[in-house]
């Protein structure tokens, strides 16, 4: 009777891990294909995506723009601010919002969700200008324009 | 109820069950299918009357209509929006750019529309396909499409060229809600379902059990060798006339399990059927019952006569080593080459049963053989075909006559009863055959009474003779025989006289004043008594101080010993007859079969004689016509 409650505790806990531990990995396979590190810092407002990336040894969260590879921005708040404070060439931004995508061209690209569809995209341009070069995996999500 | 029926029905109750549950299943699924298809049918007309009511408002071409102008994409989303009810998650539409990438036109979603010329990916090669055929097309949406069941994509065309891609998303909340609308059905299924499946767990488990227990059954436990359920098993499938069939029976085996120990004589057991199978051959099959043994094997070339000898050859005659002692057995056998007619299990056990009986009566240590000529030891003895042959009063007396010996003029006739047999009224079957099957029944009553019937017929017929028929010492003692006998003493007073009961013993007498009161009572109206086969068995000389009595009919093996001219023979049934002149009874010497024996019988002066020397066994018309 303890081993069933125990079993019924366990699988939400375990399909949620799961759920997580997929989400990190498709976010480190985009990330590294942008930033062709091995081991990702990541730069993101967004606690649950902190947590999420906390648990992955290949990517790393950092406090600080500066620092970052990739700066994740899910929301508008803080992002004019974002953007100009972060003075390194190096660094990529990229959205969960097709709408920040639209907005700010300094974004190379998004990962979001429309019509129930999962959704990639990248801009061919703003790739481009960064000399980012996709694996060809990747390049039926670039687009020329939006 | 015979294990094969019971096999069958197990088969069939396992079968119906998982037929049941396939039947159950496939009927759920077939009413959700058609609950889904309905669906998708209905969905059909509504893409239909979108793009009926787009076109009625799009004079040219879509794309060049819609783009930059507010107005007329707000019009055309609201059709949309009008047909996104609930079963709906999304109504939109799209176009292809030059660069292949899927583009919004239309987008029903009132709250939150998509942009015209927003990029999408649908996640489907369908779309393609939907796209450069112009074919509707239905797409199965699974987990990595949100809230999505099943997506309806129909081209919208333009002289005959699809422009653009009407997309309506049946949404998963509605399969939900129809599979809850059919959730009565399929509970009452699947609880049904959850309920075979245990049943059949338990008919599993249940025939699993039954298997067990009848191979408990069949097999014996001490040994590789079978029980006599798995016989009759066997015999349920397979043809018996198809087998040679050996009883065997290991002599003296109690004396080996006192002075070796049980486990020894498990020991030796287990050798002798390994034995068995080396003689027999791998198809060969072994019962053990007790200390005998019943071997069947299909029938070979080598016949039963060759089978048999090397059989007992083998099994009797070389030794068997059991921990290090070389033990030396013998063995008493009987065997059957089964008859193709009127064979079965328990016909063939009771005739090498019987067989087996008259080995061990020889003195063991040897074997008989019933070939297959031997039908009708078979045949008839079964008690269904003499029940039969009595009921249709297919009994004849045959009437023997006995002579004085001197002029050898009939003094007497012996009735002896014959069946005929039911497909060859020619052919007369011996009591001997079939006596032992009946004594003790109601058939041997009957068939008792059929001949007295015939005797006293005769003996009214032909008031002139006498007859003597048997009677059986155990008869004396049956109350049922005792009655039918005085009753026909009664009835026939007259002729009672003239009839001699020559008592047959196969056990020895005990109460001889018990007997003495039968046979005062057998001779209350004039009736004899004589006493058969004297000089052997135990018909002995206590009789004669016991018993009033008639005559004597010496018995008929030592008269068969006069034929070989031993003097010894001589002198006994000479000191027979000399013991019966000083009680004065009668002599009939039996089986005087040639003249032989008549001259010396006569020599003797014996003063009556049977055998076929002087007649034989014939209807009593035949001798008095």
């Amino acid at each position: 009777m303890i081993k069933i409650f125990l079993i019924i505790c366990i699988i939400p806990w375990q399909l949620w891990a799961w759920d997580k531990e997929s989400t990190v990995k498709i976010y480190h396979h985009l990330f590294h294909a942008i930033s062709k590190k091995e081991v990702i810092k990541i730069y993101t407002r967004d606690k649950e995506y902190r947590d999420a990336f906390d648990t992955s040894k290949r990517m790393q969260v950092v406090h600080s723009p500066d620092k970052a590879d990739v700066i994740l921005i899910c929301s508008d708040k803080g992002i004019e601010k974002l953007m100009n404070t972060s003075k390194s060439n190096d660094v990529n931004f990229f959205t969960t919002s097709y709408k920040l995508l639209k907005q700010y061209p300094k974004i190379i690209g998004a990962f979001y969700w429309k019509k129930g569809r999962s959704q990639l995209l990248f801009v061919k341009g703003r790739l481009e200008k960064r000399n980012i070069r996709l694996p060809q995996e990747y390049q039926k999500f670039v687009v020329e324009s939006l | 109820m015979r294990e094969s029926i019971v096999d069958k029905f197990i088969g069939f109750l396992l079968i119906s069950l998982i037929v049941f549950a396939i039947f159950l299943q496939i009927t759920t699924t077939e009413n959700t299918k058609k609950l889904k298809n309905e669906e998708i049918l209905k969905t059909e007309q509504y893409a239909q009357k979108i793009v009926r009511l787009i076109e009625l408002r799009v004079s040219s071409n879509l794309e060049k209509t819609v783009k930059g102008n507010d107005f007329v994409q707000k019009e055309l989303n609201e059709i949309l929006e009008a047909f996104l009810t609930k079963q709906y998650s999304y109504i939109f539409m799209l176009s292809k750019d030059a660069k292949g990438h899927y583009r919004f036109v239309l987008d029903g979603d009132k709250e939150n529309p998509e942009e015209y010329g927003s990029v999408f990916f649908p996640k489907s090669k369908l779309f393609d396909k939907v796209y450069s055929e112009g074919k509707m097309s239905i797409i199965e949406q699974h987990d990595d499409v949100e809230g999505v069941w099943v997506s309806l994509v129909y081209p919208y065309m333009e002289e005959g060229k699809t422009e653009a891609l009407l997309v309506l998303d049946l949404s998963r909340e509605y399969a939900t809600y129809l599979n809850n609308f059919n959730s009565p059905l399929v509970t009452v299924v699947r609880i049904m379902q959850v309920f075979l499946f245990l049943a059949l767990l338990f008919l599993i488990m249940i025939t699993y059990r039954y298997y067990q227990t009848r191979k408990i059954l069949t097999k014996d436990s001490l040994s590789t060798a079978y029980t006599k359920y798995y016989l009759a098993d066997f015999f349920n499938k397979n043809d018996i006339a198809q087998y040679y069939f050996f009883l065997v029976d290991i002599d003296e085996f109690k004396e080996f399990n006192k002075k070796y120990g049980n486990d020894f004589g498990n020991k030796l057991i287990q050798s002798f059927i390994s034995r068995f199978q080396e003689v027999l051959g791998g198809k060969a099959k072994v019962v053990r019952v007790g200390t005998e043994f019943i071997a069947f094997v299909p029938k070979t070339e080598a016949g039963i006569h060759d089978l048999s000898e090397k059989l007992f050859q083998t099994m009797g005659k070389k030794y068997y080593l059991i921990e290090d002692e070389k033990i030396h057995i013998s063995i008493s056998m009987s065997a059957i080459d089964t008859p193709e007619e009127s064979s079965t299990l328990p016909k063939i056990l009771r005739v090498l049963d019987e067989e087996l009986l008259k080995v061990k009566s020889q003195g063991k240590n040897t074997f008989r053989v019933l070939g297959a000529d031997n039908g009708d030891a078979l045949k008839y003895n079964d008690i269904d075909y003499i029940r039969l042959a009595l009921e249709e009063e297919r009994l004849l007396c045959l009437y023997q006559p006995i002579c004085e010996t001197q002029s050898k003029e009939i003094v007497k006739y012996e009735a002896l009863a014959r069946l005929v047999d039911k497909n060859d009224s020619s052919k007369l079957i011996s009591p001997f055959q079939f006596m032992q099957l009946i004594k003790g029944t109601s058939q041997y009553i009957k068939m008792s009474k059929l001949v007295l019937s015939d005797v006293f017929y005769t003996l009214s017929k032909y008031p002139k003779i006498e007859i003597s028929m048997n009677l059986d010492l155990d008869d004396l003692f049956n109350k049922d025989m005792m009655k039918l006998i005085n009753n026909y003493l009664v009835d026939n007073k007259e002729n009672a006289a003239r009839l001699t009961f020559e008592i047959i013993e196969e056990n020895e007498i005990t109460d001889y004043e018990r007997v003495s009161e039968i046979f005062h009572s057998l001779k209350k109206y004039g009736s004899k008594v004589a006493i058969d086969d004297f000089g052997s068995g135990y018909a002995n000389y206590q009789y004669l101080i016991a018993l009033d009595i008639d005559i004597l009919k010496i018995d008929g093996s030592l008269i068969r010993e006069l034929k070989n001219d031993d003097k010894r023979a001589y002198l006994v049934v000479e000191s027979i007859k000399n013991l019966a002149d000083i009680f004065n009874y009668e002599v009939v010497a039996e089986f005087v079969s040639d003249k032989f024996i008549y001259e010396q019988i006569k020599d003797l002066g014996i003063g009556y004689s049977q055998g076929y020397y002087l007649g034989e066994p014939r209807p009593i018309n035949e001798y008095l016509s």
